[in-house]
């Protein structure tokens, strides 16, 4: 089975669920900041990525773009009817909290400002617990 | 329209506007139909050709579908935006038609904004044409 961790608001959350569960990033600890930007694509605005396999050998993605929701699912539904695949498992990483404080500093940390990735990081860890739930749960 | 071009539909030049909107899904779009995919007929080559709808999430389209598996039986997929050939008369009558659904109103403008963008779309269907024969 194929499973997408997705977002829609354009950060790389998805990226990160898809990371904790193919475990590229710990789920017993929080994850230093060169893990964080050590992922591939971390950076860019939107990126459709293969993590890797999770432990029921399911091949795991993270995708990460600005764009309806809605439409989203269609094109994987759009997918499926053009190359003949079976469904994908798609996994929606919303709700974050602090997207807007995420947001702003993973911009920076992606423009250049190297101090901002202390930042970002520290944001991130405010939602990690919750990026964690996201991702194990079902595996 | 770049699609009927495409399957040749219609192999002159441009049509009347009664016949432009006689056309398969022409003008009978609206905001819910917008990333579902509709077969629209098969061209001269044998290659299916598609349209869908994908409002202003272009990036979400392509990322979702470029990665293509090796061993995919349906063949290539080549992706055509024929937005650049959309003109602002176009996009208001689209507007007016698809959304306000105020027809009688919208369709002349769309009818003009097509006119517009003829050409264009017309260019676009031979260049694709090119690309797909190598």
């Amino acid at each position: 089975m194929r499973i997408v961790y997705y977002n829609c608001q354009g950060v790389p959350v998805a990226g990160i669920a898809a990371a904790i569960r193919t475990g590229r990033l710990p789920d017993d600890r929080a994850p230093k900041a060169s893990e964080l930007s050590d992922l591939p694509f971390i950076h860019r605005r939107s990126a459709f990525v293969f993590y890797g396999a999770d432990k029921g050998n399911n091949a795991v993605y993270g995708l990460w773009c600005k764009a309806d929701r809605k439409l989203v699912q269609r094109f994987f539904h759009v997918r499926c009817q053009l190359y003949g695949e079976e469904k994908w498992d798609l996994k929606p990483v919303d709700h974050i909290p602090n997207t807007a404080a995420l947001k702003f500093f993973w911009h920076f940390w992606r423009a250049g400002a190297w101090f901002d990735l202390g930042c970002f990081h520290k944001t991130m860890m405010a939602c990690y617990p919750h990026l964690l739930k996201s991702a194990l749960e079902d595996s | 329209m770049a699609a009927s071009l495409h399957t040749g539909l219609f192999c002159g030049g441009l049509p009347e506007n009664r016949n432009l909107f006689g056309l398969p899904l022409f003008n009978t779009q609206d905001g819910d139909s917008r990333g579902k995919l509709h077969l629209y007929g098969i061209d001269e080559n044998g290659n299916r050709v598609y349209v869908i709808g994908r409002s202003r999430d272009a990036d979400a389209l392509t990322l979702v579908l470029s990665r293509a598996t090796k061993d995919d039986a349906a063949g290539d997929v080549l992706l055509i935006n024929a937005l650049p050939c959309v003109t602002l008369l176009l996009r208001i009558g689209g507007f007016i038609c698809c959304r306000l659904k105020l027809h009688r109103l919208g369709r002349p403008l769309v009818a003009a904004g097509l006119r517009q963008a003829y050409r264009c779309l017309k260019e676009l269907v031979y260049r694709v044409k090119v690309e797909i024969a190598g």
